[in-house]
């Protein structure tokens, strides 16, 4: 499975959901994940930690665009074009929601940071 | 901002563009983990190519769609006009009427034949009555075709009766007709159903 979640607290007591994401994504995949993060997880912060060489169809990356409802998500990757990938994927969506970082550390700090 | 672009990159986005231009979206830019601001750009590409494929696969669903649709609809229109060609009724039992209206060319001169054998046979038919009033036109070489529809008609063991034979028509039929058929000619379809019930002794009958 492309998406492995966990349930977790940050270091300041908050939950979050973390996502392990990793190789091709198809759609089956983002309705699965949208369903989850408009569902059960609605409203969580969710830390995504996105390895290298992952890639998502065009009708995942269509699907993961109705993700408005969710809570913040931190994205972490070492990867530039999985950076690019997301930068073109939330281009047009509310920006103060997503954010891509190079390391965990400080994914972590700024998704502790947010509005519950 | 400023952005230091490498000759080959440029050379290869410029050689994806032109080649999707020509209609191949199967090209793709090659993506290799460059830090800066071209790599979305060329990703950009790539996912705007995706997106193209996509449109184009459903765009041939539809046709696709659209083209069994309108087979669907030839094949039904076409059963519906042969229907509508060969209007076969019975008139009384063992009598069948059939009024032609507009152009008879040999393709239909040819279902009319089929279809009215296959009911003579059915009904057990005595009489046949087939009325030309309607008859716009009948093609040259279409005439002979009717009347050895007649004569297969008398092969079955029915009598065929011509009504409505038009003043054109007449000459060539008397010029087609040989010794071996008898059509024999009245000038309404309701002479003809009153000459064949007079025969049968049904007039002034009540209908069984």
């Amino acid at each position: 499975m492309p998406f492995r979640y966990e349930e977790l607290v940050t270091p300041n007591g908050r939950p979050y959901v973390r996502v392990h994401v990793s190789g091709d994504i198809s759609l089956g995949d983002a309705e699965d994940y949208v369903t989850r993060f408009l569902g059960q997880y609605r409203g969580r912060h969710v830390l995504s930690v996105v390895a290298s060489g992952t890639e998502y169809s065009a009708k995942a990356r269509k699907h993961l665009l109705s993700m408005e409802e969710a809570g913040p998500h931190a994205t972490v990757t070492s990867s530039a074009l999985v950076r690019a990938a997301i930068n073109l994927m939330t281009r047009f969506t509310d920006n103060s929601k997503y954010r891509v970082f190079g390391n965990e550390f400080e994914a972590m700090a700024w998704l502790d940071d947010q509005e519950g | 901002m400023s952005l230091t672009i490498s000759q080959a990159r440029l050379h290869e986005l410029l050689n994806v563009l032109v080649t999707a231009g020509s209609g191949d979206y199967d090209v793709r830019v090659r993506l290799e983990e460059n830090e800066d601001a071209l790599l979305d750009v060329e990703l950009g590409i790539n996912y705007l190519l995706d997106d193209l494929i996509d449109r184009r696969d459903q765009n041939e669903a539809q046709e696709e769609e659209l083209l069994t649709r309108a087979r669907q609809l030839a094949r039904q229109q076409d059963e519906l006009v042969q229907a509508l060609s060969t209007p076969v009724i019975v008139a009384w039992p063992g009598v069948l009427a059939l009024p032609l209206v507009g152009r008879i060319d040999d393709a239909r001169a040819a279902t009319i034949t089929s279809v009215l054998l296959e009911r003579v046979a059915a009904e057990r038919a005595t009489h046949v009555i087939v009325d030309l009033t309607g008859v716009a036109a009948i093609a040259g070489p279409t005439l002979p075709a009717l009347l050895r529809m007649v004569r297969a008609i008398g092969l079955l063991g029915a009598q065929c009766l011509l009504t409505g034979i038009r003043a054109d028509v007449a000459p060539q039929i008397v010029a087609l007709c040989d010794a071996e058929i008898h059509v024999r000619a009245l000038a309404q379809l309701s002479d003809a159903l009153a000459l064949v019930l007079a025969e049968k002794g049904a007039l002034g009958q009540p209908h069984k």
